[in-house]
């Protein structure tokens, strides 16, 4: 059993409580207009492509088998590779030839005995903060034999285990996985069903379906909801997250993802595109804070790290890691 | 000196800092009353300059004792000039004693290697050379042969006098600038005894002794004690001269600081005030003795506490009262050692700790003392916290949430590795757990070890003399080659055998160097009053340099990530995958790897150190058995035949030297910085800090880095100050300590170091910022991008 993984973060602190390793699985269903991981979208490896890493040895050149690749010329591209990727076949010869690390294959298949391998060296670091392993993507759910394999795996070492998900799946893909996940991560995009399938590419059918049953279940879920500026941060998305967290009382609550630009720094190098116009800029703390207060006037327990407080911690301390308890009491002085 | 009027430490602040460590310093300052504010200011905006008064003195003392013992001539020098220095006290200072005559103003050591050393007159473009040529010239013509360093070079080291002040190289060893440093005093006996106590102490000794070289070390520790004393006194009639014309509340203060220098001149002080002030006076005058260079004062919060808890028990103090004299201690500590970029003395304040059974020492002092310190935003002295299994984590807590303000304070040692080492080099397991940090992050022992480093292992130079046959990347080298060529170096093991061959060849070297510095240091170099305050000196009637409890000298190991990320590129790319021969490695190297594209590539992919990497496991350990085996066949304490300790300790130097060596087979450039940390060469950490900080792990603390390493990692700010993350980096940080990581200083990117970053990329870019998902270096980010991250460092 082999997977595609893209990616794979240590010390993740925002997938999730405590300290913990998301691991990024390849392949998406969904077209998001803000994504920020756009790399992770097609199923197969992607050719990172990092211009600022070239220094024009030629050899991918020589490798390519359609020509893809020009160095040097046009001269305005001085001793530097050009990528054609309408050209490109994905082959990775070029990635295999370059010492310079420009050309890069991301998205191998691996195993998910070789995942755990990197994820249980920060094992300690898991049980002392409260933390563990993050399945994310794309969409992990695309890969849902893998998804299970690596829960499974991680059950069998100890070690807690969230699903990020878009929820957008088959229900039947969910239900091998209930024993192993500990924690669902479980995306809320937009209320408006016509506005979901604008933003998002996809009806909001199957997605409400699957958190329900999720829920029905008994299993732990956080909801997670970009909050997107002229998109779906709007009131009515608001009132519809108040919404579905009354109608889901074991929800663990609700998380806001404020909209950011960082994962434009990569868009360059797998030549893709955000359509998320320049224009629309991160809200600012007292935006964010704004949507978190609206939130908790409406009775919704928020576990936003911009809101989180001293009350949120005692009562969710698992989003708080907080494992020093357990060190024995100090002999205090007067 | 027109200048150096115009300069004031103001301008200074933000080029200080742990040295490399902190670039720039940019802490906020948040005294806890307006006088304590107003102190700062005035301390901030003295203007720096020299001040002559102790050169004079001591040229005369010494002059008028031409053929007496040197320790005499120097305890009769700082008596001379601790009755005769003139006294000021600053508008809001409720804690007397200063290091010179002038506020702000840095005394010269003449006796020590004035004129000649780069602290004073180096061309250091931070330095600016701006108070060169104020020691008169007649002054620095009596001492050009008669300093400690003068000395060492005719007597020791058989070079010809100098016949000019002009002949004088600008710069030296820091050896010899200074007596003794990386030191700090016990003061447990003399705050039972008072200084009366150890005068009657060393008097009594003298009593007993007929051994005209005892004689003169107990006598010159008697005059300097008295000298102490007797500067007390002056202060306390100083001090009730200012009040007869002060007003008001101030009146009153200086009348109650006069008796408390009265009393404290003498006897055991009773109060947290008193004991504070002795402590001071104590502190300063080890300072005006032998420079004090790295000086550390005991444990204050530990010695302290008696006074304080009786005080609070009587009623006599309140926490805010003293929380105010902690900030105007921490204050004191900074006017009188700080002068500008690198002319500084590395002070250094040390809160809690645990005892050797596991009692967290931590008390209400340890958090006063940590609060002031860093409320004052100050990048000197270096403030110390001391973590164990045991550490009350509300005081951890507290701790991590100064770092944002302070930038990088408090640093932080490991009481599970640190004493560990030191019970390796026969140190009692009691004495083990009362270590101290000392200097940039050097360890000692209060009033029993002082760190002085004996010997070092160039790790870079020796991988540079294997890809050479020992002629150097230059070629210019003649040396009898120690090893094989390097042509005939087949394997790997091979060529780490050549690279051990050098290794010890270095350390043997530089061991008999630094014996001849430490046997000058024991001729020139005394200090007797310092020396009260060490154990076993006055009873056996010897200065500290001819040995306390415990003579452990280290040997310094420079740059070690980058000794380790070579050989790795050097196994990966020669050995492995044969893509280059040895010799076109060390042209790479030569060339600065112009020509040597494909080549540098393919060593700059090579595994490197601090991202938990398997695969330089057995490198790690490799390095360190290269350099253990020989240091402790050849390096022992010549005094008593201690083992050598090994130390990793280059905060100020990683950039200074990289500016001298070569490009490295790790792929580093020439000219660039070297490693600063144990952790990870500079920019090459690219799997978060769990992963750096399991790869500092994988260091054998307790077996080969005994006197101490260090480590940095940096953090956004919004790290530190948003609750929830703090409680995950704290859970990190109990983590890597309960693994053995042995220190961690932790520095806070806050948006003034972001902006400083944009506007120069060049000495940033290791800078990486982590965000959501992935990080990046902060230099690669387009200008919006890096808008949108110092935008959002205000809130994550």
């Amino acid at each position: 059993m082999t997977g595609r993984v893209f990616d794979m973060q240590r010390f993740s602190i925002h997938d999730g409580p405590g300290i913990r390793t998301t691991v990024f699985l390849k392949g998406c269903p969904l077209r998001c207009a803000w994504c920020h991981n756009p790399e992770g979208i097609a199923p197969q490896p992607s050719l990172s492509f990092l211009r600022e890493n070239c220094i024009g040895l030629g050899e991918c050149r020589k490798v390519c088998p359609s020509g893809a690749i020009v160095v040097g010329a046009p001269a305005a591209a001085g001793p530097r590779a050009v990528l054609d990727r309408p050209e490109c076949t994905l082959c990775g010869k070029c990635a295999e030839a370059c010492d310079a690390k420009a050309f890069e294959m991301v998205g191998r298949e691996t195993t998910a005995e070789e995942v755990l391998e990197v994820v249980v060296r920060d094992r300690d670091y898991y049980a002392g903060s409260g933390g563990g392993m993050t399945i994310s993507g794309g969409e992990p759910m695309f890969q849902p034999e893998f998804v299970e394999a690596l829960a499974r795996a991680a059950k069998q070492r100890g070690i807690h285990c969230a699903l990020e998900t878009s929820g957008y799946a088959e229900w039947k893909s969910f239900t091998p996985l209930l024993p192993y996940i500990d924690l669902y991560l479980y995306d809320y995009k937009e209320t408006d069903p016509k506005l979901h399938e604008v933003f998002i590419g996809q009806s909001n059918e199957k997605i409400l379906a699957n958190l329900r049953a999720l829920h029905g279940s008994g299993v732990n879920i956080l909801l997670r909801c970009p909050m997107i500026p002229e998109y779906n941060a709007r009131k009515e998305h608001l009132n519809g997250i108040a919404a579905i967290v009354r109608e889901l009382p074991n929800l663990k609550g609700v998380e806001l993802l404020p909209y950011h630009r960082l994962g434009r720094a990569k868009l360059n190098r797998f030549g893709l595109y955000t359509r998320v116009p320049d224009g629309i800029l991160p809200p600012d703390k007292g935006t964010v804070d704004g949507w978190v207060s609206y939130l908790t006037s409406h009775g919704i327990r928020t576990v936003n790290q911009v809101a989180v407080t001293d009350a949120a911690c005692r009562e969710m301390p698992f989003l708080c890691g907080a494992p020093e308890d357990r060190a024995p009491a100090s002999p205090k002085a007067n | 000196m027109q200048m150096a009027e115009s300069l004031s430490r103001r301008l200074f602040l933000g080029a200080l800092g742990a040295g490399a460590a902190a670039p720039l310093f940019a802490g906020i300052s948040t005294p806890s009353n307006p006088s304590i504010g107003d102190l700062r200011r005035g301390i901030l905006e003295s203007p720096v300059g020299v001040a002559l008064h102790r050169a004079k003195v001591f040229t005369r003392v010494f002059r008028e004792h031409e053929g007496e013992p040197w320790i005499a001539c120097k305890g009769l020098a700082l008596r001379e000039y601790l009755r005769s220095v003139p006294l000021y006290i600053r508008p809001e200072d409720r804690i007397a004693g200063s290091i010179s005559e002038t506020p702000g103003a840095m005394p010269v050591f003449a006796e020590i290697g004035i004129a000649e050393n780069n602290i004073y007159t180096g061309e250091n473009p931070n330095r600016a050379g701006y108070l060169r040529g104020q020691v008169p010239a007649e002054i620095r013509e009596y001492w050009m042969n008669r300093s400690l360093w003068g000395q060492a070079r005719t007597e020791i080291l058989g070079q010809k006098p100098f016949r000019s002040v002009d002949e004088v190289p600008r710069e030296t060893g820091y050896k010899f600038i200074c007596n003794q440093g990386h030191l700090s005093p016990s003061y447990t006996e003399v705050l039972r005894v008072g200084l009366g106590g150890i005068i009657r102490k060393v008097g009594e000794r003298k009593q007993a002794e007929r051994d005209p070289e005892k004689l003169a070390f107990l006598t010159a520790a008697e005059n300097a004690a008295y000298g102490v004393s007797e500067w007390a006194v002056r202060y306390s009639r100083f001090l009730a001269g200012e009040a007869a014309n002060a007003r008001g509340a101030r009146a009153g203060e200086l009348r109650e600081m006069s008796h408390i220098a009265a009393k404290v001149a003498t006897e055991p002080p009773g109060t947290f005030r008193e004991a504070l002030q002795l402590i001071w006076f104590l502190h300063q005058a080890i300072h005006i003795e032998g420079q004090g260079y790295s000086c550390t004062p005991d444990h204050t919060d530990q010695i302290l506490y008696p006074f304080y808890a009786a005080d609070r028990k009587a009623g006599r103090i309140t926490d805010a009262e003293v929380l105010s004299l902690c900030e105007n201690f921490v204050l004191k500590m900074y006017d009188n050692t700080v002068w500008g970029p690198e002319h500084h003395l590395t002070q250094g304040l040390c809160c809690g700790g645990s005892t050797a059974d596991g009692t967290d020492l931590t008390n209400r002092l340890s958090w006063l003392f940590m609060e002031g310190a860093t409320n004052l935003g100050l990048p000197e002295p270096l403030i110390w916290m001391r973590w164990h299994p045991h550490i009350d984590q509300e005081f951890f807590e507290f701790c991590l949430t100064r770092i944002a303000r302070s930038t990088c304070f408090p640093l932080m040692w490991n009481d599970k590795a640190v004493p560990a080492g030191l019970m390796g080099l026969g140190v009692s397991r009691e004495d083990a757990y009362n270590y101290i940090p000392v200097g940039c992050n050097e360890l000692g022992i209060p009033g029993q070890f002082y760190f002085n480093p004996g010997a070092n292992a160039d790790y870079l130079r020796s991988i540079e003399s294997a890809l050479t046959s020992g002629r150097g990347y230059a070629g210019r080298k003649k040396s009898t080659p120690l090893a094989k060529p390097t042509e005939e170096l087949n394997t790997f093991e091979d060529f780490s055998a050549a690279v051990g061959a050098y290794l010890r060849s270095s350390i043997g070297q530089s061991y008999q160097n630094d014996m001849k510095d430490l046997a000058a240091q024991m001729r020139w170099g005394q200090t007797p009053f310092t020396s009260c305050f060490f154990d076993g000196c006055v009873e056996k009637g010897h200065d500290l340099t001819q040995g306390t409890k415990y003579n452990i000298l280290s040997c310094n190991g420079i740059f070690f990530a980058n000794a380790v990320d070579s050989l790795a590129a050097i196994r990966e790319v020669v050995y492995r995958k044969h893509e280059a021969t040895l010799t076109e490695v060390a042209a790479a190297c030569a060339a600065n790897f112009k020509g040597y594209e494909r080549l540098h590539a393919k060593l700059l992919a090579a595994p490197k150190h601090g991202n938990d990497d398997p695969r330089l496991d057995d490198l790690i350990l490799l390095v360190e058995r290269l350099r253990d085996e020989p240091m402790k066949e050849i390096c022992h304490d010549p005094r008593d035949g201690t083992k050598f300790g090994n130390t990793h300790v280059v905060r100020s130097s990683a950039v200074r030297s990289g500016h001298n060596t070569p490009a490295t087979p790790d792929g580093r450039l020439a000219g660039t910085p070297l490693a600063s940390s144990v952790a990870a060469s500079v920019g090459v950490e690219r799997a978060g800090p769990t992963a750096l900080l399991n790869s500092v792990c994988k260091l054998h603390g307790p077996t080969s880095w005994q006197t101490g390493y260090q480590v940095n990692i940096r953090f956004q700010a919004g790290m530190i100050t948003n609750k929830v993350n703090r409680q995950k980096l704290r859970a990190m940080l109990n983590v890597y300590f309960q693994n053995g990581g042995q220190e961690l200083q932790v520095n806070a990117v806050d948006t003034d170091m972001l902006r400083a970053a944009q506007k120069h990329p060049e000495l940033y870019r290791d800078l990486v910022v982590r965000i959501a998902g992935f990080s990046e270096f902060f230099v690669n980010l387009s200008p919006d991008m890096q808008e949108d991250i110092i935008a959002r460092e205000a809130y994550i």
